[in-house]
């Protein structure tokens, strides 16, 4: 759907699920790292347990679908250099900091004068202004403050250990971008997308803790709330009839509360998940299991959709399956084309497509600029 | 301020799925019109009361048309050939089911971008198995992660899928625009979770998972790195400690307490493998402050911490209000709602988006008139027959 987009992808973690759901999508996604590789690269767990970056799980995965350049655009002798970079893109995406920023000549006004045509994305805790502009936000400090934390019953709130700031970040960035594209494509002007972490999700987060969700079961966890939606009404008489199936008076009482609350946790209690999600799903209840990731791997409407595609890593000796796309369309390929590249792969490829000549780069490895 | 830049775009959304009004939302605020088909009376977020809350769907034009009808039928692929988009929120067949399959949408309408989404796409033995947002997130694996000291999960409830349809929505249309064809789209909800946490779903053909671990963030391999009680009711704060330097500027704050100046806490390593204790004493520290002051104090001795914000507090936060993150919009029934906006601004691009019309069926006389061009006789015609009810 995006071929011929060139996308320059200089972020750090918050960006590279973006960088590669636009590479899904069919744009030419180039990712550029300092020289010596990304910090986040260094970050296991490895494959086969192996510490080098190119084996770094997170490089493998998100890099998928990319090609890869090392370029320190601070550098002074690299000025040229870059503003051919960036000519050369369509889509520029970063996460620096501010002092980052400005050393990378990335002030908005400054991109938007240099690179009218340029749609710039910028990632940050919250965003490119305003009075927290300059705060420090991991991915813990960005939910709390989005009201991204869970919080259930009367225990205190507990945190999510998935980094659900930067698993939105990714497809809301992107499309931001094909938004800006849009209107690019129109008036000829590219400008700034401006992310916000924090703002990524407080946008269509609820009330948290209201109805019941989560029940142990014998073996495990199974989800299903317990509120009164009325088009939820048919989920929950299905459920009660199951119950009442298991004896008179089992059912527990009709009206939400602690009895009913009570009569469920001993059904789910005295069952497997795999009982509990069969059973739920043949009379149409929208219960659960919560899976980890070996239940997810063996998935059957998984596997009977092919969701996880294998790529070969001929320098890693091995192969690897993942998570091969988001959503399939009767247009158009969606899904990673290639494997993650290795540091620096397409240097010479790219810079020559940027006008940048065998001599210039010579001159640019001679100041450490890649 | 430049033109929306979906001014003069249509979409057609069917069904009151929360994915489906969040997907189509983006669009709403860059100037798209919306118009949700209600088939059937049913309770959509719009009745959901918006007091204390944020509407979730405004912007929204509702007709209703009953698609167990056969003028019903007419009017849907009418308005579905003056549309650009149709979200499809029902359930895997339902549309099919009414005459309304997606090869006879793309062959009446051959540019047309059509997504369906649900909760395990339109494929497969599963497709019928029924849930939103919070069932999807528990079969990708989010609930079980996190973590708390009594060990249950809790529920994650992400909402990403809608973001994913929003993206193939949006890059659809790039598509469209730069001459290509109309599609049908196919969204698992499922799998974009799935997709989402991609890095700890990775293994060897035939091998173990990503060496079995949870999903972690970066900065879950911090230390300090929770949430930690403040003085006041239900006030907590977070703080997050990355390196050596940062632990040094938080002792620093704390005023170099004895306990947290022993070896076992030097390093981050260490740090972590006595988290507990850590925390402990942290929370003992935490405890005496009120939550913006020590965020203030943190931030300014260089340190990632956050206010644990819902509600009323998010509605305060003076960076979302510079945001405009909540915008007020005027509704002739309510007074006035809030809606919110984007994680993103675009450069020049307001919120485009008006108040929704609180009851379903609310539009349809207007929409049948002013998209299909039917005079107010034959709407009552129509309606007299039953097209809607």
């Amino acid at each position: 759907m995006l071929s011929g987009v060139r996308v320059l992808d200089l972020s750090g973690e918050p960006g590279w699920l973006a960088g590669r759901i636009l590479a899904d999508l069919g744009a030419d996604v180039v990712k550029v790292e300092p020289p010596g590789g990304d910090r986040i690269a260094r970050r296991g767990p490895y494959l086969r347990d192996i510490e080098d970056p190119e084996r770094s799980l997170a490089w493998l995965v998100l890099q998928g679908g990319k090609r890869a350049i090392t370029f320190d655009g601070t550098v002074p002798a690299a000025r040229w250099a870059r503003a051919q970079l960036f000519a050369w893109a369509d889509v520029l995406i970063e996460s620096f900091a501010s002092p980052v920023r400005t050393d990378w000549g990335l002030e908005a006004d400054r991109t938007a004068a240099e690179h009218p045509r340029l749609v710039h994305c910028s990632i940050t805790p919250f965003g490119r202004t305003g009075p927290y502009a300059e705060f420090r936000g991991g991915a813990l400090v960005v939910a709390a403050m989005g009201g991204g934390t869970v919080h259930a019953g009367d225990r205190p709130p507990v945190r999510c250990t998935a980094p659900h700031a930067v698993l939105r970040a990714g497809p809301e960035a992107a499309l931001g971008i094909v938004m800006a594209l849009h209107a690019q494509a129109a008036t000829g002007r590219g400008g700034l997308v401006d992310v916000s972490l924090q703002e990524c999700i407080a946008h269509g987060t609820p009330t948290p803790g209201s109805p019941r969700e989560i029940w142990a079961a014998r073996d495990g966890w199974v989800l299903f709330r317990l509120h009164d939606d009325a088009r939820r009404d048919g989920g929950l008489r299905a459920l009660r009839a199951w119950l009442a199936e298991s004896g008179p008076g089992s059912d527990g009482p009709l009206s939400i509360g602690a009895d009913l609350e009570h009569a469920l946790a001993s059904f789910f209690g005295a069952r497997t998940c795999a009982e509990l999600g069969e059973g739920a799903l043949a009379r149409g209840i929208p219960l659960v299991s919560c899976n980890d990731a070996a239940a997810l791997v063996a998935h059957p409407q998984l596997r009977a959709q092919e969701l996880f595609t294998t790529l070969e890593l001929p320098a890693c000796d091995a192969a690897i399956e993942l998570p091969g796309a988001f959503a399939r369309s009767t247009g158009y390929p969606i899904g990673v084309r290639r494997r993650a590249p290795r540091i620096g792969e397409h240097q010479e490829e790219v810079f020559a497509a940027a006008g940048i000549g065998r001599a210039e780069c010579e001159k640019l490895a001679a100041e450490g600029a890649i | 301020m430049a033109a929306p830049i979906y001014a003069g775009v249509c979409m057609l959304e069917f069904g009151s799925s929360p994915t489906g009004a969040l997907a189509t939302g983006f669009f709403a605020e860059q100037g798209a019109t919306v118009i949700r088909i209600e088939s059937r009376p049913w309770r959509g977020p719009a009745e959901q009361d918006p007091a204390g809350g944020v509407l979730l769907d405004a912007g929204r034009h509702r007709v209703a048309i009953d698609l167990a009808t056969d003028d019903g039928i007419v009017l849907a692929l009418r308005l579905v050939e003056r549309a650009d988009v149709v979200v499809d929120g029902l359930a895997p067949g339902t549309l099919a089911g009414f005459g309304l399959a997606p090869e006879r949408l793309l062959l009446r309408k051959p540019d047309l971008i059509l997504v369906s989404v649900s909760p395990f796409g339109q494929a497969g033995p599963q497709r019928d198995a029924r849930g939103e947002h919070a069932e999807a997130a528990a079969i990708a694996g989010f609930s079980p992660l996190p973590g708390s000291s009594d060990g249950a999960p809790a529920s994650a409830g992400d909402p990403l899928s809608p973001r994913y349809v929003a993206l193939l929505i949006g890059a659809a249309l790039l598509a469209r625009r730069r001459g290509g064809r109309g599609q049908h789209i196919d969204v698992s909800q499922v799998e974009t979770g799935v997709y989402s946490l991609g890095e700890w779903r990775v293994r060897e053909p035939a091998g173990p998972t990503s060496a079995g671990r949870a999903a972690r963030s970066c900065d879950e391999e911090n230390a300090p790195h929770g949430l930690y009680p403040c003085h006041g009711d239900e006030a907590w704060i977070a703080i997050s400690v990355s390196d050596d330097e940062d632990w040094d500027a938080l002792l620093a704050a704390m005023g170099d307490p004895e306990w947290a100046t022993q070896p076992r806490f030097a390093d981050r390593a260490s740090r972590r493998r006595h988290a507990d204790e850590l925390d402990a004493g942290i929370a003992a520290w935490t405890r005496d402050f009120a939550p913006y002051e020590l965020m203030a104090g943190l931030q300014a001795a260089g340190l990632a911490a956050g206010v644990v914000q819902h509600d009323a507090a998010l509605r305060r936060d003076p960076q979302l209000a510079h945001r405009g993150h909540y915008v007020r919009l005027a509704d002739p029934i309510r007074g006035s709602v809030v809606a919110e906006r984007a994680g993103f601004r675009i450069t020049g691009q307001a919120a485009a988006f008006e108040a929704s019309s609180p009851a379903r069926a609310e539009d349809t006389d207007a929409v049948l008139q002013e998209r299909l061009g039917l005079d107010p006789q034959e709407v009552a015609a129509l309606r007299a027959r039953g097209a809607w009810a």
